[in-house]
């Protein structure tokens, strides 16, 4: 008997019982589908982090105020003119400030507020699509003007803001520029963003020139682990920390928040795939349940089967057939329905989730092997009936 | 010069354990059959007829004694050496025909052709030519519910002459039908050992018993009478 022979008497087995097998692929598909959607959107959002650190500037070393060490001092508009001139540093941006709430007539947004300087615009690829952006003469003059990002815009109700006034801090604030879209970092919400010049944080909002947040452009990417060390021993140095204490600052490179959140990205996608192939599993002992109970019901059909002739190996393969065509057909479906998943997830989480081949065709290996790893014990248990027992059968 | 015997047991027996009791299903039977008989098997019911015949048919082994089927020593085939016989060497037909619901009479024809690795033009020609053999053209289509027993029967026959065998076993083929289809079922299997098959049949029915050559009487798992009635029912006429 050939794969042909065995396929067609699969089909037509399945066929008869058409209401099961399907409910038994459901489970299969459910499965597929799981793990399709929640790997290929973990996937996504990985691409979708990467891609908006790397928007976020390029050649960046970041400080900030180390929150785990009590006695911290904060980095200060000091330490900032002593990191920015040093070797291969080309430009330092302070950012000042931190969540607050902003308000317009009825409507408020928690935002992160940070007063910066006009360089903030070239390093952290923050452009504006309406209006303009901070410049020299806001912050020369302290200047009550702010730059909103295009989530605060709508939580505040309208992005037609520009030349309104907002409120940070019960402060009037004239509305100069929209900035451009740009995403999350999976840190900061760079949309839900307001920014004001530094100047005017300093002696209007927060009260004192504490930095929340310091970048660092480095002139050549080679010199990034260079400016990391010195801007270290320069800090701690400024900050007078002894040779045994820890820094009370934190210094990242933008490579290393890439690799953190690709590694954080990572473990979450497997972790959904993880959780997606428990049910694959559970779609799979519902495969090898209903083939216990086909064979059981068709012990009749073996006995006959083998008394014309069929081997113990034709037997087998008939029942591992219909396992296979089972998982599949599940696994087919439950492609389609994963990208179904995939595109209703792009369409909430707005961000671009791509199936890829690869993902498909693992899906598909996987359904098959499930198939036929499920359905070994029942065929074999359908190949070993004796005969006589199996005629006899009621 | 005598051609060897198709069948040839010695001292078969067949024990079934069941819970703490031995049932001796059959005991010590001394059997030969020659190409071309035709044997009728007689005994009341629970005497060992259907358990011979799972024997000879390779469904079943012996729990003692030898077996030669064609020749060939049956202890020392392994399963798939059983299937084989099975496959090609006899064909089958039971009381309660055993057809797979839900082939149509063709496919049922076709299936031990399929076992065979026969190609699927060369199948349905012969199954349709042993299903107009045995009168079923024009029901080749039809799954077994929707044809009558001795219908039914036909399509079984046709399947066991499927792979060409050269011994057909049927297990009380009759006892389902009217005397009427009965009566063709006996028919046909007389003309199959016209044509030089080799049948076994058990049979309830002496009527039917007389269309054999030779008749075997079980009781208890042992023959208890043989008689070689050669050309029986030409001799029964005669006496009417
Ligand atoms: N699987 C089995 N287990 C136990 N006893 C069996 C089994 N099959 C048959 N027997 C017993 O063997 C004896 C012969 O059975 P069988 O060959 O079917 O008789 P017959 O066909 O002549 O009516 C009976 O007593 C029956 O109960
Ligand atoms: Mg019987």
């Amino acid at each position: 008997m050939n794969l042909v022979e065995s396929t067609w008497m699969a089909l037509t087995a399945l066929a008869a019982n058409k209401g099961r097998s399907a409910l038994t692929m459901l489970g299969v598909i459910i499965g597929v589908g799981a793990v399709i959607a929640l790997v290929s959107t973990g996937k996504g959002a990985q691409m979708e982090v990467l891609s908006s650190l790397e928007r976020m500037g390029t050649n960046l070393v970041f400080a900030i105020k180390a929150l785990d060490v009590p006695a911290a001092q904060p980095l200060t508009m000091d330490d900032a003119g002593a990191v920015a001139r040093l070797p291969y540093v080309e430009t330092v941006v302070p950012q000042i400030g931190g969540f607050m709430k902003v308000t317009y007539q009825a409507e408020s947004s928690t935002s992160n507020v940070f007063g910066t300087t006009p360089e903030y615009s070239w390093v952290h690829n923050a452009d504006v699509a309406l209006g303009r952006f901070i410049t020299q003469a806001d912050e020369d003059t302290a200047a009550r003007v702010a730059v909103v990002g295009l989530q605060t815009a709508d939580d505040l109700g309208t992005r037609n803001l520009l030349g309104r006034n907002i409120y940070i801090s019960g402060l009037p604030f004239t509305v100069v520029g929209l900035l451009e879209p740009r995403g999350s970092t999976g840190f900061l919400n760079r949309d839900q963003m307001v920014l004001i010049p530094l100047s005017t944080a300093i002696s209007r909002v927060t009260g004192d020139d504490s930095i929340y947040y310091l970048s660092a452009r480095v002139t050549e990417r080679d010199r990034i682990p260079d400016v990391q060390r010195s801007m270290g021993t320069l800090l701690r140095d400024r900050h007078r920390i002894g040779p045994d204490d820890q820094d009370d600052f934190l210094l990242m490179k933008q490579t290393d928040l890439q690799d953190m959140m690709g590694l954080v990205t990572n473990v979450f996608t497997a972790l959904a795939g993880g959780i997606a192939a428990i049910s694959l599993l559970v779609g799979g002992i519902g495969i090898m349940n209903i083939m216990l109970v086909s064979v059981t019901e068709r012990t009749r059909e073996i006995g006959i089967r083998k008394a014309i002739g069929a081997r113990r190996r034709d037997i087998l393969a008939q029942f591992l057939v219909e396992s296979i065509i089972l998982s599949l057909f599940g696994g087919i479906l439950g492609i389609g329905f994963g990208v179904l998943l995939a595109w209703a997830a792009e369409s909430v989480l707005r961000f671009h989730i791509g199936v890829t081949p690869s993902a498909v065709a693992l899906a598909f290996a996987v359904s098959v092997g499930i198939g036929v790893f499920f359905g070994v014990y029942p065929a074999w248990r359908a190949g070993s009936q004796d005969p006589i027992d199996a005629l006899r059968y009621e | 010069m005598p051609e060897p015997p198709v069948i040839d047991m010695r001292g078969i027996s067949r024990v079934y354990r069941g819970e703490g009791v031995l049932v001796e299903a059959l005991s010590d039977i001394d059997l030969r059959v020659d190409p071309g008989d035709f044997v009728a098997v007689m005994g009341p019911s629970g005497s060992g007829k259907s358990t011979l015949m799972h024997i000879i048919g390779c469904l079943d082994r012996p729990t003692s004694g030898t077996y030669h089927l064609m020749g060939e020593e049956v202890a020392r085939l392994n399963g798939d050496a059983l299937a084989h016989a099975r496959l090609l060497s006899v064909g089958f037909v039971f009381q309660t025909f055993n057809l797979l619901p839900r082939l149509t009479a063709l496919q049922n024809v076709e299936l031990p052709m399929i076992y065979a690795g026969a190609k699927s033009r060369q199948r349905r020609e012969r199954a349709t030519t042993l299903l107009r053999a045995v009168g079923l053209e024009n029901r080749t289509g039809h799954r077994p519910n929707q044809l009558s027993g001795g219908e039914r029967q036909r399509v079984a026959i046709a399947r066991a002459l499927a792979n060409d065998p050269k011994i057909i076993l049927a297990d009380e083929p009759t006892g389902n039908l009217d005397s009427r289809a009965g009566a063709e079922i006996v028919s046909l299997l007389e003309g199959l050992h016209s044509r030089g098959r080799t049948i076994i049949l058990i049979t309830h029915e002496a009527q039917v018993a007389e269309h054999a050559r030779r008749v075997l009487t079980l009781s208890d798992g042992r023959i208890v009478g043989a008689t070689g009635i050669v050309g029986a029912k030409g001799a029964e006429e005669a006496t009417r």
